[in-house]
């Protein structure tokens, strides 16, 4: 009996393919379980770093991005680059302002 | 099928023009990293100032349909990636099929989106321009923020999900005219990396969504 891969060339990638797949359904029943832990209201947004790791694991294994050409590279870090130049500086007056309350009898 | 591959006139090869081609789509993808960025952020900073209000609303959507729609996609991006295989293996049936699988799926999702959970969302009076909105109070503000930003989101999505379920009819069409080969896959690859873009972009948004404002 011929080798899986030898009847079937594209075996060995559809099995990598499967694992990255099964990878993601993990990561993602993680993140589904997380959102039901009790935390605070503000830390919520920490629910976010699995689906941060599942979109790596989308362009690294799905995408391929390690393949791709410098050029093709280069645009996918920049992408990231200009993502996180835009959030950091969008929320940076939000997430670093100090408010303070007003004395009830100033208030109309 | 094609046999011998000739590249355009201003390429020095056939792989230097896939390559073009496939970084030509990185740039595209780059520019679409922006624009859901803006989104991302609107989300970040409506949510900062109108905690509760954000919470309220999310605890209105429809997780099951969230999840489930999550799994959808993910599955979608396996499959078409194992067509992608399947065609650098020479298997132009296997690629047709697992192109219509991931049409199948594509149409899954927008059906339980668009079919459903809009429909209840607007049976239950969650469109944030109804006069008798379900979430009032002095969470009513902030939950009809959320609501705008879901409404806007997976509005865009799903344009972006269509756009890519007519780029699959496309490349079924001409993988069924036997135009593509070992040698010769660019188009698959480079509609490859749009569909697992779409895909990324609902990995976002459904923590956003579904399970942050979820306690």
């Amino acid at each position: 009996m011929a080798h899986p891969s030898k009847e079937n060339p594209a075996a060995p990638e559809i099995w990598r393919l499967f694992r990255i797949w099964l990878a993601l359904l993990v990561v993602g029943g993680a993140e589904f379980a997380a959102s039901f832990l009790p935390l605070p209201r503000s830390l919520r947004p920490l629910v976010i770093l699995p689906a941060v790791l599942m979109v790596a694991i989308v362009a690294i294994g799905f995408m391929e991005v390690k393949r791709g050409s410098v050029l093709a590279r280069t645009f996918a870090i920049a992408a990231m680059f200009w993502l996180l130049v835009l959030l950091a500086l969008g929320t940076a007056d939000p997430l670093t302002r100090t408010d303070y309350r007003v004395p009830d009898a100033q208030v109309k | 099928m094609a046999s011998v591959v000739r590249q355009d006139f201003q390429y020095s090869s056939p792989s230097h023009q896939a390559d073009t081609a496939i970084a030509g789509m990185w740039l595209f993808l780059a520019t679409e990293v922006l624009f859901f960025g803006g989104l991302i952020l609107c989300w970040i900073y409506s949510r900062h100032w109108n905690q509760a209000g954000f919470d309220a609303g999310a605890r209105e959507t429809k997780l099951w349909i969230g999840t489930l729609n999550t799994g959808i996609l993910i599955s979608s991006s396996f499959i078409y990636t194992a067509g992608i295989a399947f065609i650098r293996a020479g298997n132009m049936r296997r690629l047709i099929q697992c192109c219509s699988v991931t049409l199948l799926l594509g149409v899954a999702f927008l059906a339980l989106k668009f079919g459903l959970e809009w429909h209840d969302d607007f049976a239950s009076h969650l469109f944030p321009a109804f006069s008798d909105f379900k979430i009032t109070g002095p969470e009513g503000g902030g939950a009809r923020l959320f609501f705008i930003f879901y409404f806007i989101s997976t509005a865009l999505h799903g344009l972006h999900m269509l756009i890519g379920i007519g780029l699959l009819i496309w490349i079924i069409w001409r993988a069924r005219r036997d135009e593509f080969s070992p040698l010769y896959h660019t188009p698959v690859q480079v509609v490859g990396l749009y569909w697992s873009f779409v895909d990324i972009v609902w990995l976002t948004l459904y923590p956003l969504i579904y399970l942050v404002g979820r306690a």
